[in-house]
C-alpha cells in the first residue's frame, strides 16, 4: 500500500514537471516570434516627427495644423 | 486622415515640459492653453494647434476611434492656414543638453517589441482585447564604442559584451504592454548569459526582485552577424515566463505568464529611432553605464 502511495506520488510529481517544460527557443521558435511580434507594431505606419520646432515648421511648410500625440513614455517607444 | 490633413508629431511630453530651451517653450505654450497646464505635472493628451501655437483642441488619452475621428474633424474645420501667414519658422536654439537625448554617433539603434502571448482573462470589450493584445516598443541604443567590440564577438565567437548583456537585460527585458515598467537593479540580475557562436546569439536570463513579487526567466536565441566593419544583422528573440507587475503597470495576468521580446536592428533613420530609451529617461549616462 505505501510503495502504491510512493509511486503515485512520484507520478504526480513527474507529470507536473513535465507540465512545466517550455518549447525551446531554437531557431524555429525564433522565427515565429519575431512573425508574431515585429508586424504588430502599428505606430510606424504614420511618419510621425520626433521634434516639435521640426513639426511647426512642416506646419508652415504644408499649411496644415499639427497633431500632437504627447504621453508620458514616447508614443513610439515605451509609454 | 492623420497623414494627409495634419502635420503627425509625437513626443514624452515628460521631457518637453521641463526643457528650457525654445522648444519646451512651445510645448508650455500649447499645453498652457489645455486643461494640464500643471507642468508640474502630466500633459500627456492629443491635442491639434496651429503653427503659431494656437490650440485648436484636445482629447486627454482618449482611445475611442469613434471619438479620435470627432476631434480630428474639428480640428481640421476650425484650422484657418491664412491665420497662420505671417508666423515664421521658430529657432531651436541652443537645446537643453539636460533633455535633449540623441541616437549614439557611429552607434546602432536596435528596435525592441514585447508581447504578452497568453494567461490574460477574456477581454469584455474591444478596448480591453486592444489593451491585452498590445505591443510594447522602446529602443537599445548601443554606443560605437560597444559596437566595435560587438563586431568583434560576432567575428570570432564569444559573450556579448558585458556592457550590453546587462543593458539588455535591466532595461529591456521588461513587460512594458500596458505602461512604463519598472526596470530591474543591479542586484535583481539573478544570472545573465549572452553568447555568440558563429553569428548565433544564444543565452538564459533570470531577473527576479528580492521579495519575489516580479520576475522574468528566459530564453535567448537570435542573429548577430558583422560584415564591413558593421553590425549587418541583429535580430534576437527572448521568450520565457513573467510574472508581476509594476506601478504604471498593473492588470497584468495573474501569476506566471508568457512574455516574448524581440530585438531588431534598424537604419536609425525613422522618427521612431529617435525615441529615448525608457530606461535612459531622464539620464542617458546611467542607461550607458548599466554595468557599473
Amino acid at each position: 500500500m505505501q510503495k502504491r502511495i510512493v509511486f503515485g506520488l512520484a507520478l504526480v510529481l513527474l507529470v507536473a514537471s513535465l507540465g512545466e517544460v517550455d518549447a525551446q527557443l531554437d531557431e524555429n521558435r525564433f522565427g515565429e516570434l519575431m512573425e508574431l511580434v515585429v508586424p504588430a507594431e502599428k505606430t510606424q505606419s504614420v511618419d510621425w516627427l520626433p521634434d516639435l520646432l521640426a513639426a511647426q515648421k512642416a506646419a508652415l511648410e504644408q499649411g496644415k495644423p499639427l497633431f500632437i500625440w504627447s504621453m508620458d513614455g514616447h508614443p513610439l517607444g515605451c509609454v | 486622415m492623420l497623414q494627409e490633413e495634419f502635420v503627425p508629431v509625437a513626443i514624452d511630453q515628460w521631457y518637453q515640459r521641463r526643457q528650457k530651451d525654445p522648444e519646451g517653450d512651445w510645448w508650455r505654450k500649447i499645453a498652457g492653453q489645455g486643461p494640464r497646464n500643471d507642468f508640474a505635472q502630466t500633459t500627456q493628451g492629443h491635442y491639434i494647434c496651429d503653427a503659431s501655437g494656437k490650440l485648436l483642441g484636445f482629447n486627454g488619452n482618449h482611445v475611442d476611434l469613434q471619438r479620435i475621428r470627432a476631434f480630428m474633424e474639428k480640428g481640421v474645420e476650425d484650422f484657418d492656414a491664412d491665420s497662420c501667414k505671417a508666423v515664421t519658422p521658430i529657432e531651436s536654439g541652443t537645446p537643453d543638453t539636460k533633455f535633449n537625448f540623441k541616437p549614439p554617433v557611429g552607434g546602432m539603434v536596435v528596435r525592441v517589441r514585447s508581447k504578452i502571448l497568453d494567461g490574460y482573462e477574456k477581454a469584455n470589450d474591444a478596448a480591453q482585447s486592444a489593451f491585452q493584445n498590445s505591443v510594447g516598443q522602446d529602443n537599445l541604443w548601443i554606443l560605437e564604442s560597444e559596437k566595435k567590440a560587438l563586431i568583434d564577438v560576432a567575428r570570432n565567437d564569444g559573450d556579448v559584451p558585458e556592457s550590453i548583456a546587462l543593458r539588455i537585460a535591466r532595461f529591456h527585458l521588461i513587460d512594458n504592454t500596458r505602461g512604463e515598467p519598472p526596470r530591474w537593479s543591479g542586484d535583481e540580475v539573478k544570472s545573465i548569459e549572452m553568447k555568440v557562436n558563429k553569428g548565433r546569439v544564444t543565452g538564459k536570463v533570470r531577473l527576479e526582485t528580492g521579495n519575489g513579487d516580479r520576475g522574468y526567466d528566459c530564453e535567448l536565441f537570435g542573429f548577430i552577424e558583422a560584415s564591413d566593419g558593421e553590425i549587418s544583422r541583429f535580430d534576437m528573440a527572448a521568450e520565457g515566463k513573467f510574472w508581476g507587475e509594476g506601478r504604471f503597470t498593473r492588470r497584468a495576468p495573474k501569476g506566471k505568464f508568457p512574455l516574448a521580446i524581440t530585438f531588431q536592428l534598424t537604419d536609425g533613420s525613422t522618427a521612431a529611432s529617435h525615441a529615448i530609451p525608457h530606461g535612459g529617461k531622464g539620464w542617458i549616462q546611467g542607461y550607458y553605464e548599466t554595468g557599473k
